[in-house]
């Protein structure tokens, strides 16, 4: 922690200095809501969620101790999070879906009267292509997705991947092949039934992006 | 890699063969290759439209997953925020009447700053602003009582 301006904000912090608690959720609001909107693949409860990532902080930013970034702790609180929700949306789910299961309303759904309706994000999604990247996101497993947003929301580095998922860098460079790779099969498998695949791409592109 | 229509698979089964070209590709487009490869790589596909298909793709969903990472908090999420602190510390923090200034001071309370400094220097620099077009006053002797009297009365 080298910066002079996060320093005295740490400080401001721990003394519950409520404009320093103002100042870091208008600066971390948005990242930390595309953090744990693209884990939790739902706006409402990724909402709740990175309310609760910053309600945390205000109550346990004695526990920073200073040893990676602000940012990164602050990551790590909303990964772990959102995970957490994650896991509990799917224990709810198959608890609803074994209810739903014994009711008549199968019955229905079985012979035709249910169509699979799209999102409110895809229907006002109009690209086929970002559509079909957010169901494969969604489809991802969750380590997987996890390290695709975090390169992706804020182009971290693999250094810090590592430390906000305390796992090894290795480790989090394999994770990030296999989901691109994962993401890849799903968009083809997608675009395969009805055609050959064909994604748009720019001319004359290349060169590493990142 | 996985060819099968996905969309009949559960999510947690969908997964990726991670092949050598795959590989290379995808750390191209990471910048994890050195030159020496990055530079045979970019030969390579120059030469081999298929291969070129294959980055063209991997490229293009590197590109999209970045562009949908986009999403805003909504307006109203510091408020939001805010309350729930209130309310957790029954109105200790973000009560009633709390402070609500910024960390840093915004550019309008610089502005103000830097205004009222200038005011302040001038009129040390330069003295209280006078009116030049207002008379001089005796103060000390008051001016004589006009009656209608006063004009009969013999000097």
């Amino acid at each position: 922690m080298d910066d002079p301006l996060e320093r005295e904000l740490i400080r401001a912090l721990r003394r519950r200095d409520e404009a320093a608690f103002t100042e870091l959720v208008r600066a971390y609001q948005h990242k930390v809501f595309a953090v744990v909107y693209r884990i939790v693949g739902d706006r409402e409860e990724a909402e709740d969620v990175a309310q609760e990532v910053f309600v945390a902080v205000f109550k346990y930013i004695d526990s920073f101790r200073g040893s990676s970034k602000f940012s990164t702790w602050l990551y790590r609180i909303a990964v772990n999070r959102a995970k957490n929700r994650v896991k509990y949306l799917a224990r709810r789910a198959r608890a609803k879906h074994q209810t739903f299961e014994e009711s008549s309303e199968a019955q229905a759904r079985d012979s035709g009267g249910y169509q699979s309706l799209p999102g409110p994000d895809e229907r006002a999604m109009g690209n086929e292509l970002n559509r079909i990247i957010n169901a494969g996101l969604r489809a991802l497993s969750q380590e997987h997705r996890e390290v695709v947003v975090l390169r992706d929301v804020e182009d971290l580095s693999y250094q810090e991947i590592a430390q906000v998922l305390e796992l090894a860098e290795g480790t989090v460079k394999s994770r990030l092949y296999r989901a691109r790779a994962a993401l890849k099969a799903y968009v083809d498998a997608q675009y395969a039934p009805k055609r050959t695949p064909k994604i748009p791409a720019q001319e004359g592109s290349e060169g590493a992006d990142k | 890699m996985d060819k099968l229509p996905l969309k009949e698979k559960r999510a947690s089964e969908i997964s990726a063969e991670l092949g050598a070209s795959d590989e290379l590709l995808i750390a191209y487009l990471e910048g994890d290759l050195p030159p020496a490869k990055a530079q045979e790589l970019r030969a390579r596909l120059l030469s081999d439209p298929a291969l070129r298909g294959e980055y063209d793709a991997l490229k293009a969903i590197a590109e999209a997953s970045v562009e949908l990472t986009r999403e805003g908090a909504p307006p109203d999420f510091l408020e939001q925020v805010q309350g729930r602190i209130c309310q957790a510390s029954d109105g200790q923090f973000f009560g009633e009447g709390a402070a609500k200034r910024a960390f840093l001071p915004s550019r309008y309370e610089l502005f103000s700053a830097a205004m009222i400094l200038l005011i302040a220097a001038a009129w040390i620099l330069g003295g209280s602003p006078r009116d030049r077009s207002l008379r001089h006053v005796d103060m000390a002797s008051p001016p004589p009582l006009q009656t209608s009297h006063s004009a009969s009365l013999p000097r």
